[in-house]
């Protein structure tokens, strides 16, 4: 017998396990077995170098199908990049030769003539987007108004929203709105589209404008029309070949959500 | 890595250091059939995770982290009454004694029984220090310790484990 307080003895005891040791054949056993789970490992690691290769192109493949008709589907067949246009957004009564328009960073939803071209607020003004066509004539989508043709500034007031805000009926705030933004300009109410929205017209610096404010989900727009023309007046504005597109802006324009 | 490369170190290291792993791994779980098939299971870590090993560092020393673990993951697989039964030190050990550890004699059997009671770290850190006779720096290598805390462990482990023989009964004169 020993005694545990004796160190040296402790020690002597501790080391005496160690010869402990597997027997030769259970050493042969566990070897055989290691070398088993190795080779099936490398098996297993062999089937998966071989199916790689192919479940990555597989995965590619599909990618380049979806993607492709994705693109197809959404970006060439609309033949625009920044239109969420879906089936029932058209409008029933779109005139011949003419398309949804959406711009999500306006939020804003219209129609145009399929063959114009889209410019986005050139003056720097956020809230707008601009047509036009090859003959130099503009169409302006405003959802601020400030002063025309210039940029916003921090001091400016927004007279179409100040306008709408502070009215309380629709011919309320045509009237305010015709005060602050063309209180010295001889305006003339050339028609009314849909028998209910006014169109005017006015002439400043060689130019022609037409232009009507109207209010959809809340939100106040003001649409102009602007081209050179040498004789202003309402019946060769009709006639001009764009009124139509113009009044079909008007009756569509609308906040895209 | 080259397969046929890892597959031959790992045989060399099987035939170096199988016995020492399975020691180690008997000394800390008392079962001699459990402890071959997770010393197996060491070795076939080791082939799986090679190439995470790094030269400069002792193979012996990264196959005994690897015991380790696999030896705390199957602890932990284990039935929960086991913790339970573990947790009562103070009733004399009937858990049985491996018959490899039982043979080498009475003394060997008593002081195995008495650190069976020990809770894990003073285990782990008694084994890796007193039994395989790994420094102070290799032992908190293996253990992910610090080596101050490797010698706090031991030297309280080791007045716990004579404290454990005292309750058990095994305090004998040297004859």
């Amino acid at each position: 017998m020993m005694s545990f307080n004796d160190e040296d003895e402790l020690d002597l005891t501790f080391k005496r396990y160690e010869s402990v040791k597997l027997q030769h054949h259970e050493k042969e056993e566990i070897f055989s077995k290691l070398v088993d789970s190795i080779e099936c490992s490398e098996r297993k690691n062999r089937f998966f170098q071989w199916v790689h290769p192919i479940l990555s192109t597989a995965c590619i493949v599909m990618l380049l199908v979806f993607g492709g008709y994705y693109l197809a589907d959404h970006l060439l067949m609309n033949g625009q990049v920044d239109s969420d246009q879906t089936a029932e957004d058209i409008p029933a009564n779109l005139p011949d030769g003419m398309e949804v328009y959406t711009h999500a960073e306006t939020n804003i939803f219209t129609v145009k003539p399929v063959d114009w071209e889209t410019v986005t607020h050139p003056n720097g003004n956020p809230a707008s987007i601009y047509f036009q066509t090859e003959k130099n004539i503009n169409i302006g989508i405003h959802q601020s108004v400030y002063s025309i043709n210039t940029v916003k500034t921090d001091t400016e007031t927004d007279y179409l929203r100040e306008a709408y805000a502070e009215s309380v009926t629709y011919e309320e705030f045509i009237v305010r709105f015709r005060e602050r933004f063309l209180s010295n300009t001889p305006v003339e109410e050339m028609d009314k589209v849909n028998g209910q929205i006014p169109v005017f017209l006015y002439e400043e610096n060689m130019k022609a404008y037409v232009f009507a404010v109207t209010v959809a989900d809340n939100t106040p727009y003001m649409i102009e029309m602007s081209f050179k023309q040498d004789a202003v007046d309402a019946a060769a504005v009709k006639g001009g070949g764009y009124y139509d597109y113009f009044t079909a802006i008007i009756e569509h324009t609308r906040p895209l959500e | 890595m080259e397969a046929t490369y890892a597959r031959q170190k790992i045989q060399d290291w099987y035939l170096l250091y199988s016995d020492d792993i399975y020691r180690y791994i008997l000394m800390m779980i008392g079962d001699h059939e459990q402890a071959k098939d997770l010393t197996h299971d060491t070795f076939i870590k080791a082939y799986n995770s090679l190439n995470r090993f790094e030269e400069n560092t002792s193979d012996k020393n990264w196959l005994y982290k690897i015991a380790r673990n696999v030896t705390i993951d199957y602890i932990r697989k284990r039935k929960p009454i086991q913790f339970i039964t573990e947790s009562f030190a103070f009733i004399p050990s009937k858990e049985p004694c491996p018959e490899e550890i039982a043979q080498l004699g009475e003394s060997e059997e008593q002081l195995y029984r008495s650190l069976k009671k020990l809770k894990r770290s003073y285990q782990e850190v008694i084994i890796l220090r007193k039994i395989k006779e790994l420094s102070i720096r290799e032992t908190a290598e293996v253990l992910d310790w610090n080596e101050g805390k490797v010698k706090t462990t031991l030297f309280r482990g080791l007045h716990a484990l004579k404290q454990q023989m005292i309750k058990e009964g095994y305090e004998h004169d040297v004859i």
